[in-house]
């Protein structure tokens, strides 16, 4: 979202930014109304709203230099948050400063656990070399394995990485790998099973 | 899946929801059922004594009344930043009733002319956590239908809150008033209890409410 989409009379707003232009009032006023729709059990307006909101996060996700894979996640981390929290806007103000506010925290969220995953990753990269070095305690075949995974699992988008070594190798729950994310277990889910089904894939492609 | 299908899924999922009252109404709520419980507690724990004296005390007085004013203002920060787009500055706003009610604990210990020493009374930690649990469980529920911008900061507000207010019971029933034992062992439990709402806070709030969430993935 643009600087000029926070409302200036919207009260207990962090960032109070450039005045929004007439076009943005009237966007945000449309937006609104089909969320308020949307509240009420109106699906073909909510899906509207989501559908009219997901190219401008994707403008503002992708203007922070993102790949377009990951910056793809991001966007549908950002709409589950709205669908999960959508009982939290206030239809007296304006709606747009709010999806902005949700944006900022799951981009906040998204850096916070790029540096995360880069610990556990390199974690667990250190495990697999130090296994390999015990000759006595694999097997060729377990080793080619273990590296066949690991190929496998850079292939995934970071969050597929992420929820599938969580829950599939690590064994947690969806929730407890939501709270590890930041994300919700639903959010979770979807990325596990898109990276079982990758996986899938390459099995059946003769790659793992 | 694409993010078509997945916002498809979601308009699938869109049922009736009840938007969230504001943050002072939901507060209200919370105190009435909060009030409600803790008097309870109060009552059935007999209320002490000299309770009609200690309430012509103005120190007394200006403890409960700052201990039950950190109590609103805290549920009131936490369930306002449950709310996307707050300032967390709201969170700010139970550290002036909180710094009164120490700072006339403070001054009662200073008062003291002679010395009682510090017996340990670690049930008051119980009693507080006891009185102030119904509290928390309410204020958790409100909180987990909002959005958790921060679930550790949260949390640590809401069981200041149940604290608070319960220690504004205890001492309603719970004869002990030797400024620094009060200090340690009652004050010291509500701040031990909102440190553990501060660690545990991610794991508390993070699940999301599985009524909102979507379903079929």
């Amino acid at each position: 979202m643009s600087a000029t989409e926070c409302h200036p009379g919207a009260p207990m707003i962090a960032r109070r930014k450039a005045r929004p232009g007439v076009e943005t009032l009237a966007e945000d006023a449309r937006l609104a109304d089909l969320l308020m729709r949307g509240r009420e059990g109106d699906q073909r307006a909510y899906h509207v709203f989501l559908k009219e909101l997901a190219p401008r996060l994707r403008r503002r996700v992708r203007a922070r230099g993102l790949p377009d894979t990951e910056a793809e996640d991001l966007v549908q981390e950002i709409l589950v948050s709205i669908h999960t929290s959508r009982a939290t806007w206030d239809a007296s103000k304006p709606v747009l400063p709010w999806v902005a506010a949700i944006t900022r925290y799951r981009v906040a969220d998204h850096y916070r656990h790029r540096v995360r995953l880069g610990r556990l990753t390199e974690e667990m990269l250190r495990r697999a070399e130090t296994c390999r070095g015990h000759a006595t305690n694999n097997t060729s075949e377990e080793v080619m394995n273990g590296l066949a995974m690991e190929s496998a699992l850079k292939d995934l988008t970071r969050t597929e990485r992420q929820a599938f070594t969580l829950v599939r190798l690590r064994g947690f729950s969806m929730d407890e790998a939501a709270g590890w994310c930041g994300s919700t277990a639903g959010a979770v889910k979807i990325a596990v099973h898109r990276a079982a089904r990758k996986l899938q894939a390459m099995i059946g492609e003769g790659r793992l | 899946m694409q993010t078509d299908d997945l916002i498809m899924r979601l308009a699938r999922d869109a049922a009736l929801v009840q938007p969230l009252r504001t943050p002072w109404m939901r507060t209200m709520s919370w105190l009435v059922v909060a009030v409600a419980v803790t008097a309870a507690i109060v009552l059935a724990m007999s209320p002490r004594p000299d309770l009609a004296e200690r309430a012509r005390d103005t120190g007394f007085l200006t403890e409960q009344l700052a201990a039950l004013a950190t109590a609103i203002l805290a549920a009131h920060a936490a369930l306002a930043l449950s709310v996307p787009g707050t300032s967390r500055l709201v969170a700010a706003a139970p550290v002036v009733p909180a710094a009164v009610w120490l700072l006339s604990q403070g001054a009662g210990c200073i008062r003291a002319s002679t010395w009682q020493g510090l017996s340990g009374e670690p049930e008051c930690l119980a009693l507080i956590a006891l009185c102030g649990t119904v509290p928390a469980v309410v204020l958790v529920r409100m909180l987990r239908r909002g959005f958790a911008v921060n679930p550790r900061l949260n949390l640590c507000l809401a069981v200041l809150a149940s604290a608070a207010l319960g220690n504004v019971a205890l001492r309603l029933f719970h004869m002990q008033d030797a400024a620094l034992m009060v200090l340690v062992w009652q004050t010291g439990s509500v701040v031990l209890l909102t440190v553990c709402g501060w660690l545990f806070g991610r794991v508390v709030l993070l699940v999301p409410p599985m009524a909102t969430a979507p379903q079929n993935h």
